[in-house]
Order: C-alpha cells, then structure tokens, then sequence
C-alpha cells in the first residue's frame, strides 16, 4: 500500500502512488464492471467518489446548484463514456477530479463569472489545515494530508496563482494581466509551483533543475 | 528525452509548457504547438502523464461535501431508464455460441463448425455494428438534447486541402438560442489514440484560430463535444477540426462547418 511505503521511506514513491488507494483492485474492478454498464458499480464509485467531486466543484462554482449540476455532469458522463478513462495514463482518483475541474470550469464560464478575484484567493483556495472529514472515504486523509502539506511548502505567491489557474481556470496570460505582472515572470511561477509539487509528492524527475541547484547550494547534505 | 526534431518545438521547450498544459492555461496556439509534438514524442507524454497526475491532486487538496441524497437517487433513475442495450451489451457476444450449442452437443461435425465460426463471425460483426450504431445514437441523443429548444445545424465538410480521409457527412455542428456554447458530433472518423488526434478551433474571419480542446472519437467513430470559447460561439465565422498524426505532426486541416445562423437571428 503506498501509504506505508511513504511512511517508511522504503522507496521513492510518486504521486501515482500518492493518489492511487489502498484497494485499488476493488476500484479497478469497479471501473471494468462499469464499462459493461453494471449499475451497482456506478453506484458504488459514486458513493466512493461523489464527496470529493461535490467539494471541488463546490469550491470552483462556489454556487450549490451549479455544483451539484456539474456533479450530475461528471457521473452521467462517467457513465455514458466510461472509456474516456484510460488506466494506463494513470490512477482513477485524479482522473476524475481533472474532469470534475474541467466541468465546473466550463460551468463557471458559462454563468460570466468573473472567474476569479485575487483578493478572495484565501476564500476559495485550498484550506491547508482542515478538520478531518470522517465521512471522506474517495481520498484517504493521509493522502489529503500530504497534498496539502505539499501546498503549505509552496510560497504563498506560488499558490496564489496555482489557485488563480485552478481554481478559476485563467490562463497565464489572463493571470498576469490581473495581477500586472509580465507574462514570463506568472510562467516560470508556476512551473516552479508545479515542479515542487510534483517532486514533493514523489515525481522527483519532474525537479525544475534551477531550483534544485539553489536549494542543493542553500542546504548542503 | 528523445529530442525527437520532428516539431518545431524541442522536448526542453515543451517541457517547459508541461505543467501549463496539464493545468490547461496555455493559450490556444501554446496549447496546439505542445498537442503536436506530444503526438510524436513518448517521452513528453509520459511527463505529461505524471503532471496531470499532480494536477488532479490537487483537487484531492479540497475538503469534500457530500452532495444532497436526491442527486444520486435522480442519476441511478436517469442511468436506469434509456437501458441503451444495457443487457445486450453484457450479454450479446454468448448469444450466438448459446444458440449453436446443440449442434455442438450433437457432433463436432464440418457443418457445425462452419456453422459456429460463420455465427462467431456474425456476432462480431452484428456486435462491432450494434456498438456503431449505439454511438451514433448516443451522439443523436445528445443532439437531440442539446436543440430541445430548437437551434440550428450545420455539416461538417472536408476542409480546403484535407486528405481523402475526409469525406462529408461526418457530423454537425449545433446552435442552440440563447446559449453561448455549441455542440460539435462527429462519426465513422478513424478512432482518436496516442498517434492520431483531433483538435477543434473556432474562427472569426480575418483573424487567428482560437483553439477550443480536443476531440476524443471513440472506438466506434463517434465523437460530441460542447464548445465554449473566450466569446460567444455564435460570434465565430466558422468551426473546424484540424488531425494532428506522427506522420503530420503540424496538423492537417480536415474538417470544417460554417457556424449556424441562430434560428432567432
């Protein structure tokens, strides 16, 4: 189970690992059952998954109904096309959230939102230090944990405008048209985000070579 | 990294973009450039493969809510009800061997065999048609759905230049009123995968292409898509659908619709 191998250290595990479950052949069988259309495995992964569905378009749309519209979407469309979930690109978890994301971004441009305003970037963004949820059985808090820790290592600026970008899905351009910054400068923020995050939930060959020069010249082993 | 030179970009180049694209906040052009060396290049996709996975974890990061109970009673009512060949598909590849089984019990003779691999054959076929037709269904459902209110069509034809691939009828673009998105449905298209991809871009006359994503065509041929874009769909002069292919990684224009008058205009 990846967990325990996080918690020993026994070997560099990636953010597969991190987002892949404990079961994960229950859920794989779920996801094969569901491309023969079985019913109960829909319902199975809905109850499995739906919370953390919900929560991210919640966040996204921050608008109930919507929410609860582009969690109808992403299920109904789940079930339509199952085959749009292709395994070998990478865990199901992720999977799901990316097209949860997509959906509620798509929703979010279609109500002429403002997509997002900087000054409520604490309002929307990820809260780094929740209460656990009991009733979360899709992603494992030990698993939500090291997100967010990974997050909380981020400079607040680099999360700022992760946040922009995921959240209210602005393109670079958009983002640094908010915030009057030149475009090179929001770009090479946020793949340095990015990179950090990959490598601190495992990916360490995703590094931003830069960066680790620095930190390798900064904390000697 | 192979440093594959077939694009205009390199592999550092595109690396670069990798976090952007797994984020989906390059700009359209950034975004076809990356689309199209990631067709030919193994190694990006697989570091795209594990930025996306980052990318999804970052909603992982969101405290959950779990949605109101009459959601998942009004989506397993919803999934109930078309029973698309629900059971057929399960079920459907056993039903020739089912209807033979007697000849097979009675004697393995050449008759019976012929017999077996001719209903074998058919079920193959009946299947691979069956499934066809369920997508083409699915994407006139969906279709139908999206112009309840009425709207307007129009066909997707070969683009200036495409190869013989493509043909006409092969799908619509829709206009519903009073909605800012469109709908694109596409059929009988060889199936999207790693080599072969299709990407949708919307036009004003006079100026650039605004891509709009990527269309994924199923096993089947079919494909449907909502459009949205930086404007209205409605204020675009036209809706294509440019094949990108190891052998074509630029992309090659191949199909295109004129945007529908809205019927209210």
């Amino acid at each position: 189970m990846a967990i325990d191998v996080v918690k020993t250290g026994c070997r560099l595990v990636t953010s597969t690992d991190v987002m892949s479950q404990p079961d994960e052949r229950w859920e794989h069988d779920l996801v094969q059952r569901l491309q023969r259309r079985d019913e109960a495995a829909f319902a199975a992964l809905y109850d499995r998954y739906a919370p953390a569905v919900h929560g991210l378009a919640r966040t996204i749309l921050r608008d109930q109904s919507l929410a609860q519209e582009a969690t109808h979407d992403v299920f109904l469309r789940l079930w339509q096309r199952p085959e749009t979930y292709d395994a070998t690109r990478g865990p199901f978890a992720p999977w799901l959230l990316r097209v949860t994301r997509n959906r509620a971004i798509d929703l979010l441009r279609r109500q002429h939102e403002q997509p997002f305003a900087g000054e409520d970037a604490e309002a929307i963004g990820w809260v780094l230090d929740p209460a656990p949820d009991p009733a979360d059985q899709a992603i494992s808090l030990v698993v939500r944990e090291q997100v967010r820790d990974a997050l909380a290592d981020l400079a607040a600026d680099q999360r700022t405008l992760l946040e922009m970008a995921y959240f209210g899905g602005m393109s670079q351009r958009e983002i640094a048209d908010r915030l009057q910054r030149p475009l090179g400068t929001v770009k090479s923020q946020i793949r340095t985000a990015m990179r950090r995050l990959a490598v601190r939930l495992g990916e360490s060959d995703l590094a931003d070579p830069e960066y680790e020069r620095q930190r390798s010249r900064r904390t000697p082993e | 990294m192979s440093g594959t030179p077939s694009t205009s970009q390199t592999c550092a180049e595109v690396r670069d973009d990798l976090p952007a694209y797994a984020l989906g906040i390059l700009d359209a052009d950034e975004a076809a450039r990356v689309a199209a060396h990631l067709v030919v290049c193994p190694d990006c996709r697989s570091a795209l493969r594990r930025f996306e996975t980052t990318a999804g974890a970052l909603g992982a990061a969101v405290t959950p809510a779990a949605p109101p109970p009459a959601l998942r009673d009004a989506l397993l009512r919803e999934i109930a009800a078309p029973a698309r060949g629900t059971s057929g598909d399960a079920n459907g590849a056993r039903s020739p061997l089912v209807r033979f089984r007697p000849l097979l019990t009675v004697g393995l003779g050449i008759a019976a065999m012929l017999a077996l691999v001719a209903a074998i054959t058919f079920g193959v076929l009946f299947n691979q048609m069956r499934d066809q037709r369920d997508a083409a269904r699915e994407g006139q459902a969906e279709m139908a759905e999206y112009l309840k209110d009425g709207g307007t069509l129009s066909p997707l034809l070969p683009a200036t230049g495409a190869p013989d691939a493509a043909q006409p009828n092969h799908g619509s673009l829709a206009l519903a009123p009073h909605q800012d998105g469109a709908m694109l449905s596409v059929y009988d298209l060889a199936p999207s995968n790693a080599e072969r991809r299709y990407l949708v871009w919307a036009q004003r006359a006079g100026q650039g292409k605004v891509t709009l994503g990527e269309l994924h065509v199923d096993k089947n041929g079919a494909g449907w898509m909502l459009l949205w874009g930086p404007a209205p769909m409605s204020t675009y002069d036209v809706v294509g659908i440019t094949r990108v292919t190891a052998d074509n990684p630029q992309g090659e224009p191949f199909l295109t619709a004129q945007m529908p008058k809205p019927a209210n205009a």
